[in-house]
């Protein structure tokens, strides 16, 4: 008995009923509850895990976590996922306390498999309670600048903690992203890179105007590209220290993409396997390579990785549809230039005709700098043929660069409150229409608990299985 | 639309030096020329490239990360320095934001290590104190001869002015340094400012001031053509209602100029 780990355990078990009884899905007050009374929670939780598995990036690490975790299920292993949207320290204890015996039993005793998805400024910390077998490190792009000022800072507050990885775990990391892919340098750890070899027609040899890490993580030169995928993630050479991107372990060639889905060839050594997925653009790629690239990792077989992300939707939120009061309505979310530009590309290029509603918020969740909404291509939505609404904590300044961007019309501000602004264009769109929303994190949250108190979707802290 | 010429504008380091988004800016300006039937041609000028700044009406250089921001600084003044110093004593307009400001000053003193000369046309300089003191982060609003400005600051250099003139007083945030509540610089055609957000499109009294002086330095006074800016007036009182500055903010350029209110404080004066 570990009477501290208890009555940590009983807090928790205390602050999740009064959260639920307030009617909401606690996801972290639980566990920073319980790390305050027993601070080593997380350390002695963990601890019992069979193994661990740690993904941290930018963008798409909640759908990449959650594809991954669909593979892990394939593979009959039980699983603990932080999936429910914290991904601090605080909400790696909630996801363990509720899975634990106040005797401070992990799982009754079950070997099981943790996954969790880590925020970047908690990485260094989580490493060090939760010892994982494996770390996936998507990309790394600005993202909420006002929390981690600095693009290279990221990184180098991640390098000492992933070197002090030992030599039985592995690095799983993006070979197309120059920085993450540096991040494999001078590690004990055994690093396994995955990348896209190839797009049909590699259209886009220009690096957009949101690319972020275009020199030499080595010795700061101009790094070259031969291809670009999508901002400054594709093949690269620094011509001053012949730096390159590292060969592949697991790889992707595309055969085809559109705004219905993606085919593309997977590889890992001499298997090959021909995929499909339902869910569109060039970072889902990514997000499923990532995926299918841990797995294997983790002993989960090739064919079945690729099986398990095919079959697997959308992560809550990302790119989600909604049938909501007879209409149809498509969630995307929006946080860093990078992200929305892959949005707006696919809403251009064949999405057009709905009515368009925007929440741009700066809640700290969000980012309080809203900055970044004018490194995004919102150009590319001009001529969208139907309403465009702007609501949101900085509403007004989402109506301003949709101004400037060349939006017919004046977009039309609406209240506040996220809630009345969905219900609003909700009723403003036409039976049978299509009601488009792009939405930054806390104002997505809100989104979406207005459509579920409609009655149109679950809370995603109700969804079934863990 | 005849009698407003043609405007070149010179582009710095718009890879290198973009960090806040800065290059919304640039955009603000085409677009405001473009309402207008004005054409504005941008250049980009990275790394290498030596034009001939007399050729150019209006220049801009955004903020870098500080590795990115060292390898600029060696280029502009080396490279670029001296046809760019020169512009800029002639009157060339231009906007420096963050970082691009920080380098056109005397120079950059880093926590550690050397200092980073600048180009030495502001007459100020910038020092990190490292760990010392906090990063300048947050929402910001400041008031002077263009009324009241907002925009997002995010720096850790503190710049003291040493001659050159504040572009204004800081009413809520830190400004220049968080001490003096001094924001920004202005010598000659030149504004530095640390606002970004981005700064021109929610301050077009700036944007429209800077397209003036470079149509006056081509000899032509005809005020620009007025463009329906309800959009920008929604977006800054949206800013001041959330900082809770004066709610007539913005009725019309400040009496007050350089007045001695309150530093860094909240102007709750409606």
């Amino acid at each position: 008995m570990q009477p501290r780990l208890s009555a940590a355990l009983a807090a928790t078990r205390l602050a999740s009923w009064a959260s639920a009884a307030g009617g909401r899905g606690g996801t972290s007050l639980p566990g920073l509850v319980g790390l305050r009374v027993e601070p080593l929670l997380v350390t002695k939780l963990a601890g019992q895990l069979d193994s661990a598995i740690v993904v941290a990036g930018t963008n798409g690490k909640t759908t990449t976590a959650a594809w991954l975790g669909a593979a892990l299920r394939a593979d009959r292993r039980p699983l603990i996922h932080n999936r429910e949207g914290s991904n601090m320290l605080r909400g790696v204890a909630t996801t363990l306390a509720k899975r634990s015996a106040l005797s401070g039993r992990l799982g009754g005793g079950r070997p099981l498999v943790g996954l969790f998805e880590v925020d970047e400024a908690a990485l260094p910390v989580i490493l060090g309670q939760v010892r994982p077998s494996i770390v996936l490190l998507t990309n790394l792009f600005r993202d909420q600048l006002d929390r981690y000022s600095e693009l290279a800072l990221v990184a180098d507050h991640w390098r000492a903690p992933l070197r002090a990885m030992p030599a039985s775990s592995t690095l799983v990391l993006n070979a197309d992203d120059p920085l993450v892919a540096s991040l494999g340098d001078d590690v004990t750890a055994r690093v396994l890179y995955f990348g896209v070899d190839s797009w049909p027609g590699d259209r886009r040899a220009q690096l957009a105007s949101s690319a972020d890490s275009l020199y030499c993580p080595g010795c700061g030169g101009a790094l070259a590209f031969s291809s670009v995928a999508y901002a400054h993630l594709g093949h690269y050479r620094c011509p001053a220290c012949g730096r390159e991107r590292p060969a592949v372990a697991v790889s992707a060639r595309v055969i085809s993409e559109g705004v219905h889905g993606t085919s593309l060839t997977v590889s890992m050594g001499d298997q090959s396997i021909e995929a499909r997925l339902a869910t569109p653009g060039r970072y889902n790629v990514y997000n499923a390579v990532a995926a299918i690239a841990a797995a294997v990792t983790s002993g989960v077989p090739l064919d079945r990785a690729v099986a398990a992300v095919e079959a697997a939707k959308g992560a809550f939120g990302r790119a989600e549809t909604i049938e909501a009061a007879r209409r149809t309505v498509r969630l995307y979310l929006i946080k860093n230039p990078t992200g929305a530009d892959e949005v707006l590309r696919l809403l251009a290029s064949g999405l057009k005709g709905g009515d368009l509603l925007t929440l741009l918020s700066d809640n700290a969740a969000d980012g309080l700098d809203v900055s970044w909404i004018w490194d995004a291509e919102f150009e590319l939505l001009a001529g969208w043929g139907g309403r465009v609404t702007c609501g949101g904590t900085r509403a007004e300044d989402m109506a301003l660069r949709l101004k400037y961007a060349g939006i017919a019309g004046s977009p039309t501000v609406v209240p506040e409150d996220v809630g009345e602004a969905v219900r609003s264009a909700l009723e403003g769109t036409p039976v049978g229409g299509t009601l488009v929303i792009v939405a930054t994190y806390t104002a997505m949250l809100a989104a979406r608990d207005a459509l579920a108190r409609g009655g149109h979707v679950r809370q995603y802290w109700q969804k079934a299985g863990a | 639309m005849t009698q407003f010429p043609r405007l070149r504008l010179a582009y710095l380091y718009p890879r290198l030096m973009n960090l806040y988004s800065d290059t919304g800016n640039v955009w603000c300006l085409r677009q405001r020329c473009a309402w207008r039937g004005i054409d504005l041609v941008v250049d980009e000028l990275e790394l290498g490239a030596e034009p001939d700044f007399a050729q150019y009406d209006l220049a801009f250089i955004g903020g870098g990360e500080d590795r990115q921001q060292t390898i600029a600084a060696h280029d502009l003044v080396h490279t670029k320095g001296p046809a760019l110093r020169e512009a800029l004593s002639n009157g060339l307009v231009c906007l420096a934001v963050c970082g691009g400001y920080q380098l056109l000053g005397n120079y950059y003193r880093p926590a550690e290590g050397e200092d980073l000369p600048g180009l030495g046309f502001f007459r100020a300089h910038t020092r990190h104190f490292g760990a010392a003191k906090p990063r300048c982060v947050g929402n910001a609003a400041a008031e002077g001869p263009y009324g009241w400005l907002v925009g997002f600051e995010n720096h850790g250099g503190r710049t003291m002015l040493t001659g050159s003139e504040p572009l204004a007083r800081v009413r809520v945030g830190f400004g220049n340094n968080g001490d003096d509540s001094t924001e920004g610089a202005i010598e000659g055609n030149a504004i530095g400012t640390y606002l970004h957000g981005s700064f021109l499109p929610k301050n077009p009294a700036i944007a429209d001031d800077l397209l003036s002086r470079a149509f006056r330095r081509r000899g032509v006074e005809t005020p620009l053509p007025l463009l329906d800016d309800r959009a920008e007036g929604q977006a800054r009182a949206a800013m001041f209602r959330k900082l809770g500055v004066a709610k007539d903010a913005d009725s019309g350029p400040s009496e007050l100029g350089f007045s001695k209110r309150g530093r860094g404080g909240r102007d709750g004066a409606t």
